[in-house]
């Protein structure tokens, strides 16, 4: 113990060295990291403190983050399956590369290449890069798990806006938060929310779920799970009703207004507290706030207001609350800042889509999903990934013998039972991990990667801060940065590409030519420079659509939306009541079950391996109101069956009143239960293609005592 | 001077972060108590929402732990009042534990005492303790006391 706490002696020999944590990774989080090295080995890490980002917190998962490297699990070595799926040997990465690209390039004469799909799930820093292999290799098949996350905000967005607009939070005096809690799930914005409070912003939390958010929210609205668009129409009839809208915007701006107007007067507040559970008078309290206080900006959430089979329009319904009230693109409202690099916007440009499309998908046969998803194959340059199952299976419209996947995790699909059949049907299946996951035993090929801890990554915030990293310690065995894999399988699959062959740091000269930023000066900055103040670099500017219009293809915000229309979905964002089709047999399943719901410990499933993280949620739990529970004759800690119409789990009943009544909550991750089969793989938002995992119907019960 | 700790109620959203970097900043095994302690309550002063504690040694000014233990195991470090153990010199006999308030002193490991040191190689590099550094939302802070 002693020599530990000398690490912070000078001459301790103990180097602190910056790096990025990627364990959840997004644009909101990535938080900057010190690692304090000896002899090659990292003794401790912290938060970097000058780090703007995250200002030297970590969160509960990034801590842990020794346990995450060095753990006993992880994958050294590249692996050959040899007879039945989930039997290894060790092969070198020479016969490992070789074998890959022999049998990926006989599929593609025989096939095609489309036939081999690309598929990255966490990490998520060499999308880019794969993505641009996969094309060069010729195939439009790259999937990543935006399929499930955050893209169905983006296409809501687009539809309306043309653009997606993040809240100012620094600038706003109401903030309208739509189903997140960034406590648990994105610890780097706890801080400026809760400044944001305390400077009194109006905060306007809208939640189901009782979070930390709730003690500073002038108003809580709770609606019933997948109610949100009903009740943003409901908020938006109060708006228009009291002649608070932004009549000069909706004038010149915005199309379709009359049409939504009309949409609206159904959702008078009665109506729309019949339909979401939220009292007529918070409806009406909480659409003045945010019309009268402004300016207002909306926090939305990734998934939790499209993981629903109204998902899109639900989105869209919250979204055009900021146009209705003229806050679009306007200081302390939802500001447009063009997307730099991995999904985040800030002041620098960079070549992120001519690296990442070498051609246009257009110039490719069409992609997975395209003839199911087509609002998605418009707004995403991706393939739909929750089609994968069924088009592995059905072979339709054209057959899938081969995928080439990062980090996949299959437990991510709804019904993943499907996908576990439809992974025994492919030729060839390569997955590149840290840790040998449920999906890599099922793989022909498993090749071992690196933490973030040991290879580079370029990161850029939307606090206009850059940071490429370099490695902090030499990679674990024989684990390789996913960007040289990746590199390497170019030099063989897709010789033509001579700008991946030339490997990563000229990958990235290309990427940042137009910031004016280069490798040797990121490099000289450790912790990572700020752009405010750099040549060539201005930050985007307000009100841009007055000047532009929007990009849609009316030029207007559309509340009535042209695209829509023409695919033959509902121009206007109907909502349709909690649970769309369903499993709405209220008496055999009378509660919502929420899937996904986030535990400050766990990150999907990539941080259950470590025991700091473990120790403090241990067994797999349902939450449930105490009084929910006290009706079943369920106490604290019991075990109970929970069922929907495609399955059952045993679980722990967590009983607390954070959970309303109607409702049953639990995470999606547990390497214990299988949470997603709870799921029908078909439940998805016809509009994005997402997973309707948060308005499910379930029911619970004791769970009688095990035989034996 | 002593340092203590200070802890904000309404800020701790209970994200357990100071929990986990206690654990690695000490080295301690997941099933050994760590030195700080977050605990949720249902019917505190922000019910229906949870109401979180996160508790470590305060550096008590009148410290009772150091006043019964028989062998001057515990003792004061002079610049920065906090209060630490010298391991070598416990005894296990945990009358430090019957009377701290905070519940800092624990036997879990090999028996003999270990407690939160404020991170006390930190703060004599100029550092803050990590859990304080960690905190996700600012609400431990460590200053000197009143
Ligand atoms: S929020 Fe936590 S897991 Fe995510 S990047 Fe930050 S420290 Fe890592
Ligand atoms: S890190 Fe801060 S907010 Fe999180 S549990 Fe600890 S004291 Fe509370």
């Amino acid at each position: 113990m002693a020599g530990r706490k000398d690490i912070y002696l000078p001459g301790s020999g103990v180097e602190v060295k910056k790096t990025l944590c990627a364990i959840c990774e997004g644009a909101s989080t990535s938080c900057g990291m010190n690692v304090y090295v000896q002899d090659g080995r990292v003794l401790k890490v912290e938060g970097m403190k000058e780090f703007p980002h995250n200002r030297g917190t970590l969160c509960a998962k990034g801590n842990a983050t020794r346990q995450y490297v060095y753990n006993a699990e992880r994958l050294q070595t590249p692996l050959r399956r040899v007879g039945r799926r989930g039997e290894f040997v060790e092969i070198s990465w020479e016969e490992a590369y070789g074998e890959i690209a022999e049998r990926l390039l006989a599929i593609k004469k025989k096939h095609g290449a489309e036939a081999v799909v690309f598929a990255v799930g966490y990490s998520k820093w060499l999308r880019p890069f794969a993505q641009r292999l996969a094309i060069s290799f010729g195939s439009p098949n790259f999937a990543t798990e935006s399929s499930t996350c955050h893209f169905a905000t983006v296409i809501a967005a687009k539809l309306t806006y043309g653009a997606w607009g993040a809240p100012d939070i620094a600038n706003c005096r109401s903030l309208l938060v739509w189903g997140r809690n960034p406590f648990f799930s994105a610890t780097p914005a706890a801080r400026p929310l809760i400044e944001a409070a305390e400077r009194g912003v109006n905060i306007i939390e809208v939640n189901p779920l009782v979070t930390h958010l709730s003690r500073y929210a002038t108003l809580r609205l709770a609606p019933h799970p997948g109610s949100d668009g009903v009740l943003a129409l409901g908020l938006a009839r109060v708006i228009v009703d009291e002649g608070l809208h932004d009549r000069e915007f909706i004038e010149r701006h915005t199309y379709g207004f009359d049409e939504y107007r009309a949409l609206i007067s159904r959702f008078t507040p009665q109506e729309t507290e019949r339909l979401s559970g939220v009292p007529a008078a918070d409806v009406v309290r909480a659409a003045r706030l945010l019309a009268t206080s402004g300016p207002a900006a909306i926090m939305t959430s990734a998934s939790s207001t499209v993981h629903h089979l109204d998902g899109v329009q639900n989105h869209r319904a919250i979204l055009c609350l900021s146009g209705l009230t003229g806050n679009f693109d306007a200081p302390g409202g939802n500001h447009v800042v063009p997307e730099t690099w991995l999904h985040v916007g800030c002041s620098a440009v960079t070549r992120q889509r001519e690296f990442t499309f070498p051609r246009p998908l257009a110039e490719l046969p069409p992609r997975v999903g395209a003839d199911v998803f087509p609002v998605w194959c418009r707004f995403v340059g991706e393939a739909q990934a929750m089609h994968l199952p069924k088009q592995i299976l059905s072979g339709k419209p054209y057959p899938l013998h081969a995928m080439l996947a990062f980090g996949c995790n299959h437990r991510m699909w709804p019904g993943n039972d499907v996908f576990e059949r439809a992974l025994e049907k492919l030729d060839f299946f390569v997955d590149v991990d840290l840790f040998l996951t449920p999906t890599a035993r099922r793989a022909d090929i498993v090749l071992p990667a690196c933490s973030s801890l040991e290879r580079s990554e370029l990161r850029f915030y939307s606090c206009d801060h850059v940071i490429l990293t370099e490695p902090a310690i030499a990679p674990l065995g024989l684990a390789r940065a996913d960007s040289d894999i990746i590199i390497e399988l170019a030099r063989r699959i897709a010789p033509d590409d001579t700008l991946l062959g030339a490997g990563y740091e000229a990958c990235l000269e290309y990427i940042l030519q137009p910031s004016g930023l280069t490798v040797t000066e990121l490099k000289r900055h450790p912790s990572g420079l700020s752009l405010g103040g750099r040549p060539g670099i201005t930050a985007s500017g307000h009100y841009k659509y007055r000047q532009n219009g929007f990009a849609t293809p009316t030029g207007k915000m559309e509340f009535v939306s042209t695209v829509l229309g023409e695919m033959g979905f509902a121009p206007l964002p109907v909502a349709a009541a909690p649970g769309g089709d369903q499993d709405m047999e209220a008496a055999d399943f009378p509660l919502f079950l929420v899937t996904g719901v986030r535990l400050p410990m766990y990150m999907h499933s990539r941080t259950f391996r470590n025991p700091w993280n473990r120790q403090l949620h241990p067994l797999p739990t349902v939450s449930l109101n105490p009084q929910t529970a006290a009706a079943r004759g369920i106490g604290d800690g019991e075990e109970v069956l929970l069922r929907t119409k495609r399955g059952e789990v045993r679980v722990r009943a967590q009983l607390t009143g954070v959970v309303p009544g109607d409702m049953a909550c639990i995470y999606h991750g547990w390497p214990e239960i299988e949470v997603n089969r709870l799921l029908h793989p078909d439940r998805l938002d016809p509009i994005s293609g997402f997973p309707a995992c948060k308005s499910l119907r379930c029911a619970i019960a004791k769970a009688p005592p095990l035989p034996g | 001077m002593r340092l203590t700790f200070f802890f904000d109620e309404k800020r701790c959203s209970g994200c357990l972060a100071c929990v986990v970097a206690c654990r690695d900043e000490h080295d301690i095994a997941a099933h050994l108590p760590a030195y700080r302690v977050v605990r949720g309550r249902e019917d505190g002063p922000f019910a229906p929402g949870v109401s979180y504690s996160s508790l470590a040694c305060l550096n008590c000014a009148d410290a009772p732990c150091l006043e019964v233990c028989p062998s001057q195991a515990i003792f004061r470090h002079e610049e920065t009042g906090i209060v630490d153990v010298r391991r070598d010199l416990c005894l296990g006999c945990q009358a430090c534990a019957a009377v701290c308030p905070c519940a800092a002193p624990s036997f879990a490991g090999d028996g003999l005492m270990a407690k939160c040191d404020s991170c006390q190689s930190r703060v004599a590099a100029g550092l803050e303790p990590a859990c304080v550094q960690t905190c996700t939302t600012g609400a431990l802070r460590f200053g000197p006391a009143s």
